[in-house]
């Protein structure tokens, strides 16, 4: 159930719209911010990734300028 | 109570359990990335020390060309200062070359507010579940199967 589904289920009910507000409002939030975290460390997971693989293959550079 | 009524309520239940696992799950994500950030770290500062070592090994190897004194006229001590210059400026580039893989993801790892988020899903969830209880109640009582 997503935030527009409850709200279609509060709206339905009648139910105290503080309620809603206590329950939306911060169910909102929490998801924007998981949004963020989900793809930021995906992000940066694959930067990490990214970045071990190219130290992995770059030469020494203060031998190679023997 | 209708079987739809029944469903919306179990539906909210499962939304009410779902939620309090949110922190840390996303909690779990982050470890991980910081896992991985550290690992990456390690072989970038084992990389950077192994440059480091190189270069000392090389000024060591003329050390003794700095206080020579071989003759009136020596000019060791000047074929050491181009040849140590030398050295510093590989070691340089050699870091630098690292750096620039390293760097971006360092600044990227520490500008974003991974825990700032966390903290801001962790502190909702209070509420959510003060306000979902109070809910979960109201519907129970309107759909008729309050107690």
């Amino acid at each position: 159930m997503d935030t527009h589904q409850l709200q279609a289920l509060l709206d339905a009910a009648g139910l105290d719209p503080l309620l809603y507000r206590d329950v939306v409002a911060p169910l909102d939030m929490m998801r924007r911010h998981e949004e963020v975290i989900d793809t930021e460390t995906t992000l940066l997971s694959d930067m990490i990734n990214r970045a071990q693989d190219d130290l992995a293959h770059l030469p020494d550079m203060f031998e190679s300028a023997d | 109570m209708t079987s739809r009524s029944i469903q919306s309520l179990d539906s909210l239940t499962s939304l009410y359990i779902a939620v309090p696992a949110l922190p840390e799950r996303l909690a779990a994500r982050i470890r991980t990335v910081e896992d991985q950030f550290s690992a990456l770290t390690n072989q970038y500062t084992l990389r950077v020390s192994a440059v480091q070592k190189s270069a000392a090994t090389a000024l060591e190897r003329i050390e003794h060309l700095r206080n020579c004194g071989c003759s009136d006229d020596c000019s060791c001590a000047e074929q050491y200062a181009r040849q140590a210059s030398a050295i510093q400026q590989r070691q340089d580039r050699a870091i630098g070359a690292l750096d620039e893989i390293y760097a971006p993801v360092a600044q990227r790892m520490h500008n974003t507010p991974l825990h700032t988020a966390l903290q801001q899903v962790e502190s909702e969830v209070p509420r959510y579940e003060h306000g979902l209880r109070g809910l979960v109640e109201a519907a129970k009582l309107y759909l008729g199967a309050g107690d």
